[in-house]
């Protein structure tokens, strides 16, 4: 319910649905019938956080429970921000409209480094201490998730605890030990301690890091019992998993507004460069008739009438076919879209592809990444060429007349020439337009050209890796510029100094705390929105804490050399990592898992299982 | 193919949705029910669920005719039923009717303001009413682009009346309303208070009803 001084400045600011709550489906609970209040923050704005699937999961998983209540919170926009300070409103639940510093846990997802300051601001406007050493009492807990906890060190000072890995079991975990601490009116660090006992859960303060005087990490030690290794939790059996039947459906627009279904985690392509492509292994389908029901159901009770398939490559899922072949007698008939990324829809049977033509299809893109061949295999981006110029040519004469091809610049190993090569395939695709003899009459192509800088993860084979300095970015984009050779070709590119810091805070170690601290203090809050990002501040503020950030972002590290987050498993070893790093550096391509297992290590999260190993060999089986 | 209205009332939390927000959440619900929906042929097929006038954001109603067209033989006491199972919260179903006037046929909104009282509140709204003369600023369409253009409220005034209930001031306001004229109670609201030089504390608009031109129910 919304609160009388809410009420009041509601009108005054933009959008102010993002603010209400009272959505279809979200959850009311009789607070005095709870013992556990959960508020779930994403730190960006409602438009963003209400699209991300995981926000669904965990509310619908942790309301599923009778004992606690989950509710959602947003950072607000900068009007909103200061009519709250202003008015003296904490940041407050969507649900309750109970200020959040009273509840239990206050539980962020971290889905992208440019979101730390909204973090702390967003525990600055509920009138908590940012950092956990000045929040003593046990309540508000202060947890993260989601893939940057996979090194959450930079945020180590801000949170009390941290999740890596899948959230569905070890949340119900957490919350069954946090009822038990609260009634015995334990301390925090009591709880800490023993929360630190449950597997896949990380508590940075019960470490101790030691550095060289290099910079560079000299030792983690565990305390109080903690484990020397974190190791990530997964899910073992996908199709027993909870996943929500009803979704919220937002009253305003959000970004991705539709059901989504999840068909497998993992991924079986292995390319160098992905962190989403380590972090998630292993490999684990849901069966298609378990997909078909969570769409369905979803369908029914929000009434969206666009459904999507959400994995990291989709068209890898093994019962794909099968899959739309089911949703695809129920879509038809009630005219729900399933949304479907266009490439590689030439596997499909020309059966289903003349069902699901009948549906629109989102917009035609290709991700190359590289303009090589030789780039490609040094990153392991398993595309050629021709590939792409086939399905450019197949989509043409169906009457497409835009492709997005997206590259990353400052690749390991890339030269001016792999560059160049990026133009000319643009011009290539351009060319496959013109060279169909049935190209829509007085129409004209456009090819547009995204560059992403490239930025090395941890958990992947680049995480050893130097990133170019803004001074080689911008030498390259002025190259790939110069190197275009028609009007139907546009550029899009992405900030480098965005992804600098990017790169900085992904690989950064604990003493970046500080320096979060110090940018947020001078007034970064909402960094991934270009309006509020400045990179003056956040350069002064390592400048003012003493730290370069070149020697995060630009330095080839050793692999000896002990990173930040050696201490937490993904189940990916550290070894297989070091193979695929000298291999791309020899420009030696790995497989994908169906056709080989590159022994990986991840396998072992699972009692050895990996839904790629068996498919592949149940497909060998059906093929001897 | 047959048109129903379907008249519903927008209130609390649900005042804070735009006209677009309810055209898709009003879209949402007609699917979630499970009503069978009459769609346009050719290419793009799309349904008929049509808002007869749209409201403002930030003022309540208490009733939205909606127009749908429908396939089957659901009745309209059917699709009420359906339809109240499903709405969310503030957005209540009051009544299915058949589809019988077209939303041109709309010429004036029936509105009560409510706003916090301060001495003297009453008498100098009533004067600036009084005065035949109201200026403010509206966004319209000029040729293709928008651009401002001034008004006089009074001009799109059909009847006023103001009260002064409990700490409070109320004005029961007929307005213009539809697609060739209309005065939005917010943009009046602006007026007042540039006339007569009180910050307004708005309490709540409410919507009561559309009115035709010769002040019969829409
Ligand atoms: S265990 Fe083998 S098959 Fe499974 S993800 Fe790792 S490398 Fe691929």
């Amino acid at each position: 319910m919304l609160s009388k001084k809410v009420e009041d400045v509601l009108l005054s600011v933009q959008k102010p649905g993002r603010y209400t709550g009272g959505e279809l489906n979200s959850v009311m609970k009789d607070k005095s019938k709870v013992d556990i209040r959960y508020a779930f923050c994403f730190p960006d704005t409602y438009e963003v956080g209400m699209s991300h699937l995981g926000i669904k999961i965990l509310y619908s998983l942790v309301n599923a429970r009778e004992d606690a209540w989950c509710e959602r919170v947003f950072a607000p926009w900068a009007d909103m921000e200061e009519k709250m300070r202003e008015n003296g409103i904490p940041l407050y639940a969507l649900e309750s409209g109970d200020a959040i510093a009273d509840f239990d846990i206050i539980g962020f997802t971290l889905q992208y480094e440019m979101s730390y300051t909204a973090v702390l601001n967003m525990l600055d406007l509920a009138g908590l201490p940012v950092r956990s050493s000045e929040r003593t009492a046990l309540a508000p807990l202060v947890i993260a998730g989601g893939p940057c906890v996979c090194n959450g060190e930079p945020m180590a000072e801000f949170i009390d605890l941290m999740l890596p890995g899948e959230g569905e079991e070890v949340t119900n975990d957490l919350i069954d030990l946090l009822k038990e601490h609260k009634k015995k009116g334990s301390s925090k660090q009591e709880f800490l301690r023993a929360a630190a006992q449950i597997p896949g859960v990380y508590v940075p303060s019960l470490y101790d890091v030691t550095y060289n005087a290099d910079g560079t990490v000299q030792r983690i030690t565990p305390k109080d019992g903690a484990p020397e290794r974190v190791t990530k939790r997964i899910v073992s059996d996908l199709d027993h998993v909870f996943f929500p039947a009803d979704f919220i459906v937002p009253s305003i627009e959000i970004i991705h507004d539709r059901a989504v279904a999840e068909v497998f985690r993992g991924c079986i392509r292995g390319c160098r460069f992905c962190q989403a492509g380590y972090i998630y292994r292993p490999i684990r389908e849901k069966h298609a008739d378990v997909v078909n029901r969570d769409c369905k159901a979803i369908c029914d009770s929000t009434g969206y009438d666009e459904v999507s398939l959400c994995s990291l490559s989709t068209s890898d899922y093994t019962e794909l076919e099968p899959l739309l072949n089911a949703m695809l007698d129920w879509t038809e008939q009630e005219r729900v879209n399933i949304a479907l990324p266009s490439q590689r829809a030439d596997r499909f049977s020309a059966e289903l592809t003349q069902r699901l033509s009948s549906v629109r299809r989102s917009g035609l893109t290709f991700a190359p990444e590289a303009g090589t061949q030789r780039l490609r295999d040094v990153i392991n981006k398993n595309i050629t060429e021709d590939e792409i110029l086939r399905a450019c040519r197949q989509a043409f004469e169906a009457g497409w007349t835009s492709v997005k091809l997206y590259f990353m610049l400052g690749l390991p190993t890339e030269t001016d020439e792999d560059i160049v090569a990026i133009a000319q395939m643009a011009q290539k695709v351009v060319d496959e337009f013109y060279h169909n003899p049935n190209k829509p009459k007085g129409k004209s192509v456009s090819v547009n050209i995204s560059v992403a800088p490239f930025v090395p993860k941890p958990f992947t084979p680049f995480q050893w890796a130097a990133q170019n300095s803004k001074e080689e970015l911008l030498r390259k984009q002025q190259l790939l510029i110069s190197s275009f050779t028609s009007k139907k070709i546009s550029l899009s590119r992405h900030d480098t100094d965005v992804s600098f810091l990017e790169g900085v805070l992904a690989r950064g170690d604990r003493r970046l705390s500080a320096v979060i601290e110090t940018a947020w203090r001078r007034g970064c809050k909402l960094d991934s929105w270009s309006e509020f990002f400045s990179i003056d501040t956040w350069l002064e503020s390592f400048a003012a804490c003493g730290f370069d950030p070149a020697f995060y972002a630009n330095r080839v590290r050793e692999v000896e050399e002990m990173l930040p987050w050696d201490h937490l498993d993904y189940g990916v070893t550290k070894a297989h990592l070091a193979r695929e790093y000298q291999k791309a550096r020899e420009g030696v391509t790995t497989p994908h898992c169906r056709v080989h297992c590159a022994g990986c290590g991840a396998n072992k999260l699972n009692g050895g299982e990996c839904d790629a190993l068996y498919k592949s060999y149940a497909r060998q089986k059906g093929q001897s | 193919m047959r048109s129903i209205r379907v008249t519903l009332a927008k209130k609390g939390r649900a005042k804070y949705l735009s006209h677009l927000d309810m055209q898709r959440c009003m879209m949402r619900a007609v699917r979630r029910a499970g009503i069978e929906l009459w769609y346009t042929e050719g290419f793009n097929p799309h349904p008929y669920v049509t808002f007869a006038l749209p409201l403002p954001l930030g003022v309540e109603s208490e009733g939205e005719p909606v127009e749908i067209r429908l396939e089957g033989d659901a009745t309209n006491e059917d699709v009420f039923r359906a339809l109240s199972a499903v709405m969310p919260e503030g957005i209540e179903v009051v009544s299915v009717q058949d589809s019988t006037a077209k939303p041109n046929e709309i010429a004036f909104a029936q509105y009560q303001i409510v706003l916090q009282n301060a001495p003297g509140l009453a008498d100098a709204i009533r004067q600036a009413l009084a005065s035949g003369d109201l200026p403010a600023e509206k966004l319209g369409k000029a040729g293709r682009k928008k651009a401002l253009k001034q008004i006089n409220c009074c001009d799109l005034i059909g009847s006023a009346a103001v009260e002064e209930t409990n700490g409070a001031v109320e004005i029961n306001a007929v307005l213009a309303a539809g697609s060739q004229q209309n005065l939005s109670p917010l943009l009046l609201l602006d007026a007042l208070s540039a006339k007569t030089g009180e910050e307004l504390k708005c309490l709540s608009v409410m919507r009561k009803g559309l009115l035709k031109s010769d002040y019969k129910k829409f």
